[in-house]
Parts: structure tokens; C-alpha cells; sequence
């Protein structure tokens, strides 16, 4: 009898109908493919980015830059297509980075050596700030001469809109950070002058690192947006009536566990409902106008947004009538910066005297016709693709794979940058709780910590010491003069001496041991017992203490780290355990909201700062040590409860500086006061390696934090050599 | 291992010899049942295999404190398993450009040079530490990215690997017995409960619900495998004993057995449970399976707060790129993943081989 | 029938409830929260209060947890913290299709693959092909799956070159596509269910069958309608087509991967399942008869060793979101398992119970259809429900 092969016939059948499908698919031209947004690809002729003011809609049938595609590998997902949303809610660095190269600010900075330029400011300084009355007005000239990729102008209104905006909408995180609650106003008396109006006379942060780099957004684009948010907004308005806003107030109040703030109906005021109503109207807005896709958008810089597949990519078209293309750009040695365009008869040198070499030169683009920026699930998946050659550079804040170094020093079609970073490792004390609120017990502790005994010998040069919270190589803010924890006067002290001077400071303070740590000066394992039974000088008994540290799994660096601190303050005879900890555990355990009592929960913890602001850098200072900004009563990042009347006038000064030279010497005052009081321990920092192909040309390779350190600093300029 | 014909078998027994010990009995009969299954178990050639991967890995495993005891691998800044190191390091001298490099195994220009030694110019040494280094050099299976002993991690990790399991097998089946046992004695709304709970525990995949617990908690080996062992044991484990525990209870001896007068627990604990327990064996051997392996998925992904393990060793590998280079890092790449799929399929081997001694119906003959 | 079916429903609602409760419990509870992922020093402590607010973090956690069911039953799942303000149910509307179609496929090809080669190890026990297969069946189903994955990256994408290494489509030739790729997700899930039901309406006519012979016409019939209907639909689609095929070659790789692991749990079970029903009586009766092995083991063993197999198909569907976890992320396919491991990891709640809910309503779909499966297909349960 003949039998028939009913499974193998089936899988055969399933393979021919799929070897049939990538047949009739693989004979079709793929050529046919048309433009899928409706927008129009906005441009206008040639390169000399003068486009003229006329016609809306810009016309269309433009030629595109030339040069080809840049293919840029992100190790994450995208999660925007939306500018605003990108700057508050979804502030990831890669909605940053692609959606980021559309806007201009009056001032910027520079790629390399951050210095501080005009950009669509018409003065080369900012204009300071005069008195009228009880406030305090500049009165900034805009440019005249820019446009949007659509072909309308760039006007002082645009960054009026934008206040207004953000005021009105009560919007977020990076937006509130432009427009401090000291910045009253921002009007457009005419298309060529801002004025800004502020409640005190406004220091650095407000008004030049502030307002300064404020986005001009283009209102004949948003303002219909902004319409229907408004619209949205009335329509909730109008269906929120007081007994509801009322009901509301109330429920919450009793929603809570803390019985004390319950309330009724005669506690809520005429003022709490109007609150509670603008806040939900206010929402409502947002969340209509963070809504809006918004492909084509017009720029007023190198990129205009015009595709994103979710999952998969995002593409960004270079702006043919990119206002800046043809600049020269110069950096020199004395930190000096030289822009000249010949075009607009203009050139410059900002910063300095620009003498010296110059260190990296280059001439705006945009040089590629557009940029693909690829969503990858995992690190190792886009260096794969650069290994590959499918992607030009992998747009890594962290920095490339080890195992990437040895393919970079080998493979010729590989290049690669190496790169200071701004940001640093620490271990923080609470200093809410004994002994971490002894400035003995923290000297000694920090005395104990080797930390270039793990950054070179263990973790075999990756990472550097550190010992201030301003980076070395930003030389103006940087104290090079401050009290190094371990040191002598020659440097670092040997392994024994450190274990001996510790135990100096903590006897001096009236600690005792019961059994003090037997120290051998000759063994290269110095102490040959550890202390036991340590006592404070109040005659307790030192308690058993914990490091919160990330697990070897999330930062192998700050594991390691812990575990030898474990080591060495258990040899001072410090009871204390590194605890490998989840992220979130640590960040929920230590940063705000927190109760005096959960603020107790906590002995030490070790964690990273990065993407301070590099051209200002004492504000990050301000931030985490000012002791306005205690977790517990400020809401703030002053974790370890920081209370210093020294540090708060130093702060207080800095932030009221009107001048950089003032701000540079109180940054270094700050540093000197926490190297002396420590509240933190700055642990290492670790240099930043890139990997691109070969072909890339960045518009400069030496530059703090890498390219990803600084992601709108090199659109305008890539090139891709074929 | 007992088996259910016990009960005929001492009914047979003279009455004058009832003197003789009843734990000596039960001793001899669990002898006896055992050396029946065991002779079924050793007809199966696949059964064999997996115990003698098991017993591989308990020898792997008792290797690490002799080894750290007695053997080479003393030295606790070498061969620890978390904080040990050791990077040979090569020297090379630094030149200006890569044309006047005469040598490579010693010489290296400025610019390659700052991959390693960032800030390093012509004339500087440049010590490029060798991490992973290949095997050789004491370190038989070569070191991890950080300069630790692969050897010594694969051995330490295999205790923690069978830590692991067993406690999941344990909880599983001391769960999923007594749950099974009581659903299937009592009947009604307990039943129901059981079962609606067992449902529900069905309802969540575990791999997400392992994530957000170690989110939510530290999860360390212990509390993993207790964890593993909670969610299989109320979950579909206990759907399976208890059926089994169905077709004890209508057997004849559990009537006997009431109507001598035993109590609820007497009837559950002594005459159901120990009629389930094969089955539930049987279930161990799975459980172990799946500890295993889904620990190594959440170590891979970063999620576990250990110190050291199996997927913890490959994602160390992986976070660093080296598990994309091929086989030019192989002892990155080999070691711990073959491991987990042969400590794995060991028990699998041995859980179905078990499955054909308990399960009559799959027998050959 | 209808009354069984009506009482599992409202069993299976209020389980879901309960279901749903503990997550939102189990994630609740998860330490920190979203807006710790913005630990930005430069905004200020009251923005970041507002923007708790704005997500609806605070409140105590009874109120939140009755605001999240009554909003769920009410088909409003929230909006997603991390793609904020996109709500909860377009997030997991645009991964489900890439899921769909990448495991539906790897399943069916896992149980087709494993259906076939577990009948034929219970037939032929014992034997070394027996031992072969099955070694490297349980090696491959307890393999660390990960780690496999990347090796079969290794050797065919990175080594042999055949397949692109991750991602489910080309940048490049997606770049000004005129369609989405969920627009092409769809139309290639449609068009492969429209052939799986011609195939399997072939086969159905065919066993209806007592002739051997128009049982082959009718199921080669069946085969090729199934081809000539698929050739027709992409004939038809000629600007979708390349577009189609770079996806179909973007899965080739994650497809086999995954049935590659999962065939040996389906073949193992087929073949106990297989040996049990070979103690039949009816077995024994069909070879005293003299009926030919091939046919005892065809249409009488097999068949009725199809029930686990098939519950264990339907319940496994359920659970391809858990699974479709590591899968997703090592080949940087953007389903539902990358989205609930980032959801997860980055604390977007709403998004993590979506996902998992969404889950659970596939697994309770599944328990039902398995109820009404068994109702069905074996008499004897159908003569116990029944009464």
C-alpha cells in the first residue's frame, strides 16, 4: 500500500508558499516607493543658507543636501516624536539627541571648548540687566537675518511663544529650568528685540545659562496646536464645576493615610478650587499638545524631523537652508573661539584672544543628506551593527564595550575617540546619623579608601581618581589646591600609612577600640588584625553601618569599589557591609520625596552625577549640597543632609554672580569647603571611548563628555567620506 | 521511594513477627520498593545519563572548597570568585605615529595607545592589562572581564546553582503535596479555593512576575528559589498532585483506614501524601530544570543582586561585547552556558526516566 | 453547553479581577518611581512634584488602585509614563502585531515540527534514532536561551551572513516607505490565517475521507489554493511586497530559534501521550485486525494523542509575551516582551500591568477554549459536563 507523508507534505507546502512570498518579493523594484508624509521636504536653492523671507510652504521641488546617509546606532528605544514632550516628560538623551537639532536659542555653546556664543542674539555679550523699578529688564536684539525650513522668518515672537507656552501650560522640567520663577516675562516688543522682565536682577543661571538658552519655537507651526490644547483646556474648564472641584479636594485629602490634612467641605477655599482647576486644565493641555506628531516640523537649524518607524528608526533630514552652513569655526589653544561666515560679512572671536594653535577647525554643513538614528534593544546588538558597517557611530553615553577595544585598536575600518568625562562616582554619608555626622569618622573613612590603588591596579586603569566634584580639565572652575583624604605631601600615602593616619584622626577625635587594629607596616597586607569593638566618643558602640552599592550586574566599577571599602573600614574596625543593591532601591531609599524617619533608613550609598551644565558647573555644587535643597525639608538632591552655613554663603554668592570670573572663584570655594568637610567622598571618573567608522569625520575629536556628551554639537557638521 | 503496594505486602506478614520494629519494616519495605525502581530506572540508558551529569556537577561543585583549601587555588586576591584578580600585564612602548612602530608585541603608537593608557604620549610605557586573559597562567579556564579566575566562578557558581534548585524542588513539593493532599481530601469550597488560587498563579508568566519581585524585593539565590518554588508549588504542580491524590482517595485502604478511626491529618499525612510523593519527586526534577534556568535568564538580564553565578558570568561577558566576538573569547562564552543546559538537562534526563519507574502506562513491558 | 460556558465566563471575570488586583499591588509596591528616572539636578523640587502629580503618583494607594480598576473596566487603561502622553492601549496596539506574527509562526512550525517527530519516537522505542533525537531534544529544551540565541546570530548572521543580524526591518529601505510597518505586519498576519484556514479546511475534508485516495486530492487541493491564494495576494500588493519580504527575512532567524527550543517540549509530550494511548484496547484491536502500522499510528494513536498536544498549543499561545522577552531583546524586536521588560525595569507601570493584564486575558481565553476543546473533542467529558 502506498503511503502518503501527510507532515512533510504540510511543512513542504509551508516553505513553498514562504519561498514564494521572498520570490515575487525580491523580483520587485523596491524604487517605486514614495514619499509617505504629506509635508513638504522645505527648501530652497543651493547651499549658501540665505533663504529668502518670501512664500510659505516653501515650494518643495528643492535639492537636497548632498553627501549621503549618516546611520547612527542608539543602544536604546526611541519614545517621542514630540520636541515638548522630549524636554520634560520623556527627557531620555535620545529623544534629546535626534528631535534636538531643529531649534536655535539666543546664545549657545561651542563645539569644542563650550564657549559662549551668540546664536540668535544680534550683541556678541548678553545685554545685562537694568533696573526699572522693582524689577529687573534686559532688553536682548534678535537677529533678523534667520529663517525657519518652511521660509518663514525666525522672530523675537518665537521665543516669546515659547514663554508663553511654558507658562501657560505650566510645563516641566527642562522648559521650567529655561524660565525660572525669577523670570517674569518674556515679550516681543518687535520681531528684532526680546524683552525679558525678572523679579530680582538675575544671576547667571537665570538669565545667561536661563532665558539664554531658551528655544526659539516656531509659532506659525505650534500656535494652531497650542489652539486645540487651549481648546481641550476650555472644554474641561467649562465641565469642571466648583462642587466637583470641591468633591475632588476632598476625596484627595482623604485618599491619604495622614488623618491630620482631611478635610470637608468648609475647609476647601474659593482659592484651592481655582487652584485645583487651573492645575487640571493646565494638564489637560499639555498632555493634548504633547500628543501632536509632529514630522516636518520647521527648524531653524542643521535637521528637520521627518520620519520615525517606532521600534525600528528615526530620520532626520538636513536643512538645506541651514542659516549657519559655510560658518568657520576655530578653536585655539587659549580656550578661544573664532566664528566667520563670509556670507553674512561676519567674523569673531569670542572667549579669548584666539591665539595659540588651533586645536580643532571646521566649517558648517550640513555635509550628509540626512541622519538615520537606529533603535537598538541592547548595547552589544548596535556595536554589533558597527562591526558590521550598518551603522556609522553608536551613540553610547556610556561608552563602548571593552571587548570593542581590541577590535578598534586592530581593525582599519574603525575609529575611535577618547574623552574626559564631566561627571563622577561618589560614596555619600548620612549625616543625619552617627558616626557618618563626624567629620572625623568621615576623614578617616575617606583616609581608608584606596582608591588609586583600585583605579590603576584593579580596575587596571578605567577609571581615574577623583577628588573634587568639578572635573580637572574644565581649568577655569577647577580647585586644583583642594585637601586630598589619603594624601601626603609627596601623594598618595602608602597602604599602611593610610590604615595608621586613620586611626590618628578617630583617636584624636576619642574613639577607642576595644581591641585597636594591629598594623604591620612592612606586610603588603598591612593590617595584620583589624580593629574590633569601636567606640565613638560618647562611648557607643559604633553600629553595624551599610554601603548601598549597584550590583556587579548594573556597574561592575562601583561593586568592586564597594566591596574593597568594605574591606578597609572593616579592617579600621568599622562594623559596615556592602549591600549589592537594585538602582531604583537606592535612588527610592535616598532621594526625595523622604520623612525625617525614612531619611534614617540609609547609612551610606554609592551612586554617579553626570550631564551637569559645563559652562556653569557650580550649579550641580548648588544643587547637591545647598542646604536649601535637603531631601528631607527641600525636596531636593542634598542627600546626605548637608548642613553647612559656610557652603550656604559661598552658594548663595555664586548664584547671585552676575559675572563668570566672580562664578569660576566661587566654584572653587565650593569644592575646597566639600573636600574639607565631606559630605560626599568623589570616588573616580571614567574617560568616555567612542567607536565610528572610519569614514566619519566629527567636527572635532577632543571634546569633554564625547559626542554623545554634547548630541545637537555635531549634526550640523559630520561628514561621511564614501 | 515507597510505593503503593505496601499495605498488601505487610498484610501478608505472620502475625508473631508483628514484634519485629515497624520502622524496621517500613525500612525494609522502602528497601525493597526502592531496589524495584531502581532496577526499572537503570534500564533507562537516557535516565543513567542524566545522573551522571548531575553527579558531574556535584563533583564540580565539591571541587571549589577542596580546590580552595587544599588545592592551587589558595590565594584569595588571585582565585576569589567575586574580588579576586589577576591581569598579567604587557608593557609596550609608546611611539609617535604607527609607522615607527618596528615591533608590535612591544611597541604601540600614541593614538592606538589612548584606548588603555588615556593621556599617554610618545615615550610613556602604556600597561595594557590582559583581560580576559586565555587560558594558561594558572587560571585553566582563562579570566572574565575583570580579571577573575573563570575556573574558580564556574565551580562556586555550580554550589549556588544546586542551592538554588534544591530549594525550589524543596518548596515546590512540600507545597504543592500538602495542597494537592488537602484539595483533593477535604473536597468543596477547599478544593475550589485551591484550585481557583492555582488558576490564578497559571494566570502570571513567570519570567515578567520574577522581574517585578526582583524589583520589588532583594532577590537574592535563597529568596529566588523559594519564590520559584511558591509559584510552581500553588500553581500548576498542584493541579497535577492533586488529580493524583484524587485516584489515592478512592482507593480501598483510605476507607479501611477511616473506619479504624484515623483522623483527617492521619489520613492525609500518612496514607495520601506518601502515595503522592513519586509523583512529586518526579516534579522536583523539573522544578530544578526551571530554577536553574530562569535564574540564569534573570542574572543574564542584570536583575539578581548576586555576587556570582552562571548567567551572572555570561551577562558580564555580554555587557562587555565579548559574547558577540565568536569563538575568539570562547572561554567567555562556553563554559557558563554549557553548564546551565547540561545541569539543566541532567535533571530533565533524570525527571523523565523517573516519569517511566512512577508512571506504569509509559513502561516497556 | 452554553450554561458551561457562561459559568466559566463569570469565573474567569472575577478571577481576572483578582488577577489584576495583586498586580497592581505587586507593582504598586515597586520601589521609586518614574520620575526618579529624571534625576536631573537642574529641575527644580516642585516641577518634580508636579510632574508626580501629573503621572498620578500620589494619593494613597487605595485610591489609586480604585481609580486604576474602575478606569480599566471602563477600557481606559492610562497613559504610559515612559511614551507619555500615548495611552496604555496604542502602546500595546502597535507591539501585538509584531509579536503575533513572529511567534504564531515559531509555535505553529514548533508544534508541526515536534507533533511529527514525538509520534514517530513513541513508535519506535528504544531504538538509537529514539535515544539521538531525544538527547538533543531535551538539550535543546533545556539550553539556555539567551546564550543560543546569540550563537545562532553568531553562526548565521554574523558568520554565514544570511540573515540581518537584529531589528525587524532595514532602515534604509524603510526610509520614505509609504506604509507602516504595522500597516505590513497586518496585511502579513491576514494573509497567513486566510491560508492556515484553507489548509486546514484541506485537511479537515480530507479526513472526512474513508478513501485514501480523494483524501490525497482533496488535501493537495487544499495545499494549493492555499499557495495560489497567497500568490494572488501579493501579486496584488506589488508596492508592499519588498517591504513584506524584508520583514519575512528580519524573522527567518528569531522564528527557527525559538521553534527550535520549544519543538522538543511539544515531541516529548506527543510521544508519552503517544505511548499511553498505544495501551488502548482499541489499538490492540486495530493490529489483531491487521490494519498497517502506519495507519494505527496515523489515524488511531495519533489522533487521540492530539488532545494534550493541542491543550498544551492553545495554553502556550497565552504565554508567548513572557517568553517573547528574551527572544525580543536579543534580537531587538520591538514586540510585547521588550516592551514589558523595559516597562518593567523603567518603572512604567501603567504599561507593565497593560501588558501583563493583556496576558492574562490570553491565558483565560485560552483556559476556556481548552474547556470547550476537551468539551468537544472527548465524549466522555462531554457526557460528564453535560448533565
Amino acid at each position: 500500500m502506498k503511503a502518503t507523508k501527510p507532515l512533510g507534505l504540510r511543512l513542504f507546502a509551508l516553505l513553498a508558499v514562504f519561498a514564494l512570498v521572498v520570490a515575487a518579493c525580491s523580483e520587485a523594484e523596491p524604487a517605486d516607493t514614495t514619499e509617505a508624509t504629506g509635508g513638504t521636504t522645505a527648501t530652497t536653492s543651493g547651499d549658501t543658507g540665505s533663504g529668502g523671507g518670501d512664500g510659505e510652504g516653501g515650494d518643495g521641488d528643492g535639492a537636497p543636501v548632498a553627501g549621503g546617509a549618516f546611520n547612527v546606532g542608539f543602544i536604546s528605544n526611541i519614545t517621542t516624536d514630540n520636541w515638548w514632550a522630549a524636554l520634560d516628560t520623556l527627557s531620555s538623551t535620545y529623544n534629546q539627541a535626534y528631535l534636538g537639532n531643529a531649534k536655535t536659542a539666543l546664545f549657545t555653546l561651542t563645539n569644542p571648548g563650550f564657549v559662549y556664543v551668540p546664536a540668535a542674539a544680534a550683541t556678541d555679550e548678553p545685554v545685562p540687566a537694568v533696573q526699572e523699578g522693582d524689577i529687573w529688564v534686559v532688553e536682548q536684539p534678535v537677529r533678523t537675518d534667520m529663517t525657519w525650513s518652511d521660509g518663514e522668518p525666525v522672530t523675537a515672537g518665537d521665543l516669546a511663544f515659547y514663554f508663553e507656552v511654558v507658562r501657560e501650560f505650566n510645563l516641566g522640567s527642562n522648559h521650567a529650568a529655561n524660565f525660572v520663577p525669577d523670570v517674569l516675562s518674556v515679550t516681543a516688543p518687535s520681531d528684532d528685540l526680546v524683552r525679558i522682565e525678572f523679579a530680582s536682577q538675575p544671576g547667571l543661571a537665570t538669565w545667561q545659562n536661563g532665558v539664554g538658552f531658551a528655544a526659539f519655537v516656531p509659532a506659525h507651526f505650534w500656535g494652531p496646536h497650542v489652539e486645540e490644547a487651549r481648546a481641550a483646556a476650555a472644554d474641561l474648564a467649562a465641565s469642571i464645576t466648583d462642587e466637583d472641584a470641591t468633591q475632588a479636594l476632598i476625596d484627595a485629602s482623604l485618599a491619604n493615610e495622614d488623618p491630620d490634612d482631611d478635610k470637608t467641605a468648609e475647609d476647601i477655599t474659593q482659592e484651592d478650587i481655582d487652584a485645583y482647576i487651573s492645575d487640571s486644565v493646565a494638564n489637560e493641555a499639555l498632555t493634548v499638545l504633547y500628543a501632536v506628531e509632529a514630522p516636518m516640523e520647521p527648524s531653524s537649524s542643521s535637521q528637520v524631523f521627518s520620519q520615525w518607524e517606532p521600534g525600528a528608526f528615526a530620520a532626520t533630514t538636513s536643512n538645506a537652508d541651514y542659516f549657519d552652513a559655510g560658518t568657520e569655526n576655530t578653536y585655539y589653544a587659549d580656550g578661544s573661539f573664532r566664528v566667520a561666515n563670509a556670507n553674512r560679512g561676519e567674523d569673531a572671536v569670542y572667549g579669548g584672544e584666539g591665539s595659540g594653535d588651533a586645536i580643532a577647525q571646521y566649517v558648517e554643513g550640513p555635509f550628509v543628506s540626512e541622519i538615520l538614528w537606529v533603535e537598538h534593544g541592547t548595547k552589544d546588538a548596535a556595536y554589533e551593527k558597527l562591526s558590521a558597517g550598518e551603522v556609522d557611530y553608536v551613540y553610547d553615553p556610556t561608552g563602548i564595550t571593552s571587548a570593542l577595544r581590541n577590535e578598534l585598536a586592530t581593525n582599519p575600518d574603525l575609529n575611535f575617540s577618547v574623552n574626559q568625562t564631566e561627571g563622577f562616582r561618589y560614596l555619600a554619608f548620612n549625616l543625619r546619623k552617627a558616626p557618618m555626622s563626624d567629620l572625623a569618622f568621615r576623614q578617616a573613612a575617606a583616609t581608608v579608601i584606596n582608591k588609586e590603588l583600585v583605579a590603576d591596579t584593579v580596575l587596571a586603569g578605567a577609571v581615574f581618581p577623583g577628588y573634587t566634584v568639578i572635573h580637572p580639565d574644565l581649568t577655569s572652575f577647577y580647585n586644583a589646591d583642594v585637601p586630598r583624604a589619603g594624601w601626603g605631601d609627596e601623594g598618595p600615602l602608602s597602604e599602611a600609612d593610610r590604615y595608621v593616619t586613620a586611626v590618628q584622626i578617630l583617636k584624636d577625635a576619642g574613639y577607642t577600640w576595644t581591641s585597636e587594629p594591629v598594623i604591620d607596616v612592612e606586610n603588603p597586607d598591612p593590617v595584620t588584625t583589624p580593629g574590633e569593638g569601636l567606640t565613638m566618643p560618647n562611648g557607643t558602640l559604633v553600629p553595624e553601618l551599610s554601603i548601598l552599592a549597584p550590583g556587579p550586574g548594573y556597574d561592575p566599577f562601583r561593586a568592586t569599589f564597594a566591596i574593597w571599602m568594605e574591606q578597609w573600614l572593616n579592617d579600621l574596625g568599622v562594623p559596615v557591609v556592602a549591600e549589592p543593591t537594585d538602582f531604583n532601591a537606592i535612588v527610592s531609599a535616598v532621594f526625595p520625596p523622604q520623612t525625617e524617619e525614612s531619611a534614617q533608613s540609609w547609612d551610606m550609598y554609592m551612586l554617579g552625577w553626570g550631564g551637569g551644565d559645563v559652562s556653569l558647573p557650580g550649579t550641580s555644587q548648588v544643587a547637591f549640597f545647598h542646604s536649601r535643597e535637603d531631601a528631607v525639608t527641600g525636596g531636593g538632591f542634598n542627600t546626605p543632609g548637608y548642613m553647612s552655613e559656610r557652603f550656604d554663603a559661598a552658594a548663595d554668592a555664586f548664584e547671585s554672580a552676575t559675572d563668570v570670573a566672580t562664578a569660576a572663584e566661587l566654584t572653587k570655594e565650593m569644592d575646597l569647603i566639600l573636600a574639607e568637610e565631606l559630605p560626599y567622598v568623589v570616588l573616580f571618573r571614567t574617560p568616555i571611548i567612542e567607536a565610528f567608522r572610519g569614514s566619519v569625520q566629527f567636527p572635532a575629536q577632543v571634546i569633554m563628555g564625547g559626542h554623545s556628551g554634547f548630541p545637537n554639537g555635531w549634526p550640523s557638521s559630520v561628514q561621511v567620506s564614501e | 521511594m515507597v510505593t503503593q503496594e505496601k499495605r498488601p505486602e505487610a498484610e501478608v506478614e505472620p502475625v508473631e513477627q508483628i514484634v519485629e520494629a515497624l520502622w524496621r519494616v517500613r525500612l525494609r519495605l522502602a528497601w525493597s520498593g526502592f531496589k524495584r525502581n531502581w532496577k526499572l530506572f537503570a534500564e533507562n540508558k537516557i535516565g543513567l545519563m542524566g545522573l551522571g551529569i548531575i553527579i558531574f556537577f556535584v563533583l564540580l561543585a565539591l571541587a571549589y572548597p577542596v580546590m580552595r583549601t587544599w588545592g592551587p587555588w589558595q590565594d584569595g586576591t588571585i582565585y576569589d570568585p567575586v574580588i579576586g584578580y589577576d591581569a598579567p600585564v604587557e608593557d609596550f612602548e609608546i611611539v609617535e605615529t604607527e609607522a615607527e612602530v618596528l615591533d608590535p608585541d612591544t611597541q604601540m603608537d600614541a593614538f592606538t595607545a589612548q584606548l588603555w593608557c588615556f593621556g599617554a604620549v610618545a615615550g610613556d610605557t602604556c600597561s595594557i592589562p590582559l583581560q580576559p586573559a586565555p587560558p594558561g597562567n594558572g587560571h585553566i579556564l582563562g579570566t572574565d572581564p575583570l580579571g577573575r579566575d573563570i575556573a574558580s566562578q564556574l565551580t562556586f557558581s555550580t554550589r549556588a546553582a544546586f542551592m538554588l534548585g534544591l530549594i525550589a524542588a524543596l518548596v515546590t513539593v512540600v507545597v504543592a503535596t500538602t495542597v494537592g493532599s488537602i484539595a483533593a481530601f477535604y473536597g468543596g469550597w477547599i478544593d475550589s479555593f485551591f484550585m481557583r488560587l492555582a488558576d490564578l498563579v497559571l494566570l502570571m508568566p513567570l519570567i515578567p512576575i520574577l522581574i517585578v519581585m526582583s524589583g520589588l524585593w532583594e532577590v537574592t539565590l535563597p529568596r529566588l528559589g523559594v519564590l520559584i518554588g511558591i509559584l510552581s508549588g500553588f500553581g500548576g504542580t498542584a493541579i497535577v498532585l492533586k488529580s493524583q491524590a484524587l485516584s489515592v482517595k478512592v482507593k480501598p485502604f483510605i476507607d479501611a483506614a477511616r473506619v479504624s478511626g484515623g483522623s483527617n491529618m492521619h489520613l492525609i499525612f500518612k496514607h495520601i501524601v506518601p502515595n503522592v510523593l513519586p509523583l512529586s519527586f518526579l516534579y522536583m526534577m523539573f522544578t530544578v530544570t526551571e530554577a536553574v534556568s530562569l535564574e540564569a535568564v534573570l542574572s543574564f538580564f542584570g536583575l539578581l543582586n548576586v555576587n556570582m553565578s552562571w548567567g551572572l558570568m555570561l551577562q558580564t561577558a555580554q555587557t562587555q561585547g565579548y559574547l558577540r566576538t565568536g569563538l575568539e573569547f570562547w572561554w567567555l562564552l562556553i563554559p557558563a552556558g554549557v553548564a546551565v543546559t547540561l545541569l539543566a538537562a541532567g535533571f530533565f534526563f533524570v525527571g523523565r526516566a523517573m516519569d517511566e519507574v512512577v508512571n506504569p502506562r509509559l513502561r516497556s513491558r | 453547553m452554553l450554561r458551561f460556558i457562561g459559568r466559566r465566563l463569570v469565573q474567569m471575570f472575577f478571577l481576572f479581577l483578582l488577577f489584576l488586583t495583586l498586580l497592581f499591588f505587586l507593582l504598586d509596591a515597586q520601589p521609586g518611581d518614574i520620575t526618579s528616572q529624571f534625576l536631573d539636578p537642574t529641575i527644580p523640587a516642585e516641577i518634580r512634584a508636579q510632574l508626580a502629580e501629573r503621572l498620578g503618583l500620589d494619593g494613597s494607594v487605595w485610591s489609586r488602585w480604585w481609580n486604576y480598576m474602575t478606569n480599566f473596566l471602563t477600557g481606559n487603561l492610562g497613559l504610559s509614563f515612559q511614551q507619555y502622553p500615548r495611552t496604555v492601549t496604542d502602546v500595546i496596539a502597535e507591539r501585538i502585531p509584531r509579536t503575533l506574527f513572529l511567534f504564531t509562526f515559531a509555535t505553529l512550525l514548533s508544534y508541526v515540527l515536534g507533533f511529527a517527530l514525538g509520534k514517530r519516537l513513541a513508535w519506535r522505542r528504544g531504538g538509537f534514532s529514539e535515544h539521538a533525537v531525544t538527547i538533543s531534544g531535551v538539550l535543546l529544551y533545556t539550553v539556555f536561551y539567551p546564550w543560543f540565541a546569540i550563537i545562532m546570530i553568531l553562526i548565521f548572521s554574523s558568520g554565514l551572513g544570511w540573515f540581518p543580524i537584529n531589528g525587524f526591518l532595514t532602515p534604509e529601505l524603510w526610509r520614505n516607505a509609504p506604509f507602516t510597518g504595522n500597516e505590513v505586519f497586518g496585511q502579513m498576519i491576514l494573509s497567513l490565517v486566510i491560508a492556515g484556514l484553507i489548509l486546514v479546511a484541506g485537511s479537515y475534508f480530507s479526513r472526512r475521507q474513508q478513501e485514501r485516495r480523494p483524501a490525497q486530492i482533496i488535501r493537495l487541493v487544499g495545499y494549493g489554493s492555499a499557495i495560489l491564494f497567497m500568490t494572488i495576494f501579493w501579486a496584488l500588493k506589488p508596492e508592499m511586497r519588498p517591504f513584506a519580504s524584508n520583514i519575512l527575512h528580519h524573522s527567518i532567524l528569531p522564528v527557527v530559534t525559538l521553534a527550535l527550543v520549544a519543538f522538543a517540549g511539544v515531541m516529548l509530550l506527543t510521544r508519552g501521550s503517544m505511548l499511553e494511548t498505544l495501551k488502548e484496547d482499541y489499538i490492540l484491536t486495530a493490529q489483531a485486525k491487521g490494519v498497517p502500522e502506519r495507519d494505527i499510528r496515523d489515524k488511531h494513536a495519533a489522533r487521540n494523542a492530539l488532545l494534550p498536544v493541542t491543550t498544551s498549543f492553545v495554553l502556550g499561545l497565552a504565554f508567548i509575551i513572557g517568553g517573547g522577552i528574551i527572544t525580543e531583546t536579543v534580537f531587538s524586536w520591538p514586540g510585547m516582551g521588550a516592551l514589558l521588560l523595559t516597562s518593567i525595569v523603567s518603572e512604567d507601570i501603567p504599561v507593565a500591568i497593560g501588558a501583563l493584564a493583556f496576558t492574562g486575558v490570553l491565558a483565560l481565553v485560552a483556559h476556556l477554549l481548552v474547556d470547550i476543546l476537551y468539551a468537544v473533542l472527548d465524549p466522555r467529558i462531554r457526557i460528564q459536563t453535560g448533565n
